[in-house]
């Protein structure tokens, strides 16, 4: 055996060793020791090197509920305009997206979790207000609405959809 | 007497389970099935999905550059912020999954695709699936196949070539990453009360944004909810248990393929269905292959 193949499969043997360890612990439930010391030390370069994998999909809880995603621009005058992005559209009365990276884009946005992405969509929606409104009012706030269903048959019966908003985008102050 | 395992015993273990060498054919079809998912993905990105990627779309670059750039890799942070760099990555990852099915310096170009995907898939982390982690991963092990590989375009005369053998760490590897994929679906699938009383299938069943229709009456069962919850469950199990005995391991392999047909009829994230469909090829013996290649040559 020669001192490449020797080197080699060191070097082969090191990555199989680190890439199980990445598989291993990178995607367990919070509260394994050896996840949260590859998430504490090392989740900066993984995450960096797209290396990051979660395998939970619709687990613990899988999805459960039907909801309409809607949007509203607060001006200054206190006036509020709805918009609407075309790729969320409904289907027999119920969401319906071209692609599931929409629908995943839908989930996030009406999560309670990371707002990146709320505040992106909602700059998004400003840019297109400002293309088709050039000098009009002027936009202070960006709502996210999500509309539910009521719980009971008979609330359900009277108001097919509930709506509350989930996020706000108040823009900078100039 | 007990006997335990000396090092000198565990290393050249090791060395035979991962060093030994094998015929190349199972980790080349997986290349070929690599380079399919990266073309399909590639041009599926150019249609409306595009719009969550462009710097004036749903995460626009004044967003991604507050809160992303810095944290994540991808070429697209060091070319102007346009639509054009946009399509010269696609174009990049669009030749390089083409030599990558077609077996043109493949651990390049498995190299660039991985390249290229983590830089599309780091740009816009909001909108990945499972499926993307998948094949993303494909990539990355297969800049270290075996060079002397099967089933390439440039030598069309020795297309299958059963003298050619490399090291099967890569294809090793690549089993188990995908049973530790279903490994941890069930882990996390019975940390959930819905998972464990049988019902699980019939919420997501009901949520109309990720089904392809509505679920038809005559399935609107608790019998079937049930069936399909513990299905679920065992055929997963199995994915990553049985799947290694040889006496069950065509049979697992069979239940998975319909698993993932039954997900894609039903909801609506058919890319994902198809990677875990090509990575249980992963599972199959060149000398099944030959086999199958045998048969469909009678047609």
């Amino acid at each position: 055996m020669d001192s490449l193949e020797i080197l080699q499969k060191i070097g082969a043997s090191i990555f199989i060793i680190l890439m199980s360890i990445l598989l291993l612990f990178w995607c367990l439930p919070e509260g394994y020791f050896f996840r949260q010391i590859l998430h504490k030390y090392f989740s900066k370069y993984i995450c960096w090197a797209g290396l990051d994998n979660y395998w939970a999909l619709f687990a613990p809880q899988p999805v459960s509920k039907n909801f309409l995603i809607g949007f509203e621009i607060e001006f200054t005058d206190g006036t509020i305009q709805p918009w609407k992005l075309p790729e969320y559209t409904l289907k027999n009365d119920y969401q319906w997206a071209p692609h599931f990276r929409f629908i995943k884009l839908h989930n996030q946005l009406l999560s309670q979790k990371d707002d990146v992405p709320k505040e992106a969509v909602c700059n998004f929606i400003l840019r297109e207000y400002y293309k088709t409104n050039p000098s009009s009012k002027t936009p202070l706030k960006v709502h996210i609405i999500r509309f539910y269903e009521p719980q009971k048959p008979q609330q359900r019966a009277m108001f097919p959809w509930l709506s509350q908003r989930v996020f706000t985008y108040e823009l900078p102050q100039q | 007497m007990t006997e335990f395992i000396t090092l000198n015993q565990l290393l050249n273990s090791w060395n035979d389970f991962f060093f030994s060498n094998q015929s190349t054919l199972s980790i080349s079809v997986l290349r070929l099935l690599t380079g399919i998912l990266v073309l399909i993905e590639t041009w599926v990105w150019q249609g409306k999905n595009k719009i969550l990627l462009q710097p004036t779309g749903w995460f626009g670059y004044d967003d991604y550059k507050k809160n992303k750039k810095d944290l994540r890799f991808s070429l697209l942070n060091y070319l102007s912020p346009t639509t054009a760099s946009l399509n010269l990555i696609f174009g990049i990852q669009f030749i390089a999954g083409l030599c990558l099915a077609l077996g043109i310096f493949p651990n390049l170009a498995a190299f660039v695709c991985f390249v290229t995907l983590v830089s599309i898939h780091n740009r816009n982390i909001y909108v990945l699936s499972s499926g993307d982690t998948v094949y993303r991963f494909f990539c990355l092990f297969l800049i270290f196949s075996p060079s002397d590989a099967e089933l390439s375009i440039l030598d069309t005369k020795h297309f299958f070539r059963p003298e050619a053998t490399g090291w099967p760490w890569t294809l090793i590897m690549i089993q188990l990453f995908m049973a530790n994929i279903y490994a941890k679906n069930v882990l996390f699938k019975l940390k959930g009360e819905w998972w464990r009383d049988g019902s699980a299938t019939q919420k997501v069943l009901k949520v109309r944004i990720w089904n392809r229709r509505e679920l038809p009456k005559a399935l609107d069962r608790t019998w079937f909810f049930k069936c399909t919850t513990y299905g679920t469950l065992v055929i997963e199990a199995a994915l990553f248990s049985l799947i290694w005995i040889e006496e069950f391991r065509l049979f697992v392999l069979a239940l998975g393929v319909l698993l993932h047909i039954g997900l894609w009829i039903f909801l609506r994230f058919e890319f994902f269905q198809l990677t875990m469909i090509f990575g249980l090829s992963a599972f199959i013996t060149p000398k099944e292959y030959r086999l199958f290649l045998e048969w469909l040559s009678h047609f």
